[in-house]
């Protein structure tokens, strides 16, 4: 056949191949194809549990006064108390505020890792690649941590039924059933950092 | 395979100031959102609004997050929609969700 349509004046035309969609190299692209992908995902799990966290009571009342109980979700100030390395010592959402700040710190070392990779900074990409690692594996840690200490229980136990108190978890009266929820959340977002790390 | 004398031949550009002050000043952005959302969560009454508060936060650092850490801002247009729409779609759905809760809540 004629190459009939030869007449290409000046620059490439996309359909002559050669020409990255959207300006973004094959790795680029796909790193969005798995983050959407994955945000979807997350996602999916995500309203489930906003659908069953609203189609129950919440706690309404004073903070002070909050009792575990069958009847209304927990209150995260009471859930979150835990730190490690401080038994038994009631701090409200500590430990979420610093896995939080480990978590932001570790990205922001990512970046700088990606920023140094431009310039072929190798040495800088090695330090800033290990400091995220660190972080990731910290965060994980803490995790682990976390989700091991809602299983087991406080020092001074949960109550199950009002009055009563448990000193292990007992799967079938665990009273932080929404944290069973979370923690089978949180055991696939925990499974999915290993690989990213 | 000898990676060793492939350093003598890479020329290693000095960091560029602008951009890790950049990055920097994002970093300290959701430092202080974090910063915010936690006072928030000490002295605002637990509740819709707070709930809502929070999930705006949120966004604004997954945004800060996405757009800048993950440079999406500054990629082809199309590519920024085709990320962003979906994304739209299912905050969408997240809302809508936990309304159906609420009703359903109501008629138990």
């Amino acid at each position: 056949m004629a190459s009939s349509t030869s007449a290409v004046a000046s620059g490439k035309s996309a359909w002559d191949g050669g020409v990255s969609p959207m300006g973004a190299s094959y790795g680029k692209l796909m790193m969005w194809f798995f983050l959407l992908s994955d945000a979807f995902t997350f996602s999916a799990l995500l309203i489930t549990y906003g659908l069953v966290r609203s189609s129950h009571q919440a706690y309404t009342g004073a903070v002070e006064d909050f009792v575990f109980s069958q009847n209304y979700w927990p209150i995260p100030e009471r859930v979150f108390e835990a730190v490690p390395f401080l038994h038994g010592v009631e701090l409200p959402l500590v430990f979420v505020g610093i896995m939080t700040f480990i978590l932001i710190m570790s990205s922001v070392t990512m970046v700088l890792a990606v920023e140094a990779g431009h310039r072929m900074d190798r040495k800088a990409v090695e330090k800033w690649m290990l400091w995220t690692i660190l972080g990731g594996v910290a965060f994980l840690a803490c995790q682990a941590w976390e989700w091991a200490h809602f299983i087991h229980g406080a020092e001074t136990g949960k109550a199950v039924v009002e009055g009563t108190t448990f000193f292990w978890c007992n799967p079938c009266s665990q009273p932080i059933w929404p944290a069973r929820f979370r923690s089978l959340f949180l055991f696939y977002h925990g499974l999915s950092w290993f690989p990213r790390i | 395979m000898d990676y060793s004398d492939e350093n003598a031949h890479v020329n290693v550009a000095p960091p560029d100031k602008e951009k890790i002050k950049k990055l920097w000043t994002v970093a300290a952005i959701l430092g202080i959102v974090t910063a915010i959302e936690f006072v928030i969560a000490f002295t605002i009454d637990a509740g819709a609004t707070k709930t809502f508060i929070f999930v705006a936060l949120t966004i604004v650092k997954a945004g800060y997050i996405v757009l800048e850490f993950m440079h999406l801002k500054y990629e082809a247009k199309i590519l920024y929609w085709s990320i962003l729409i979906p994304m739209i779609f299912v905050v969408w759905m997240l809302v809508a969700f936990v309304y159906e809760g609420m009703a359903i809540a109501d008629v138990r």
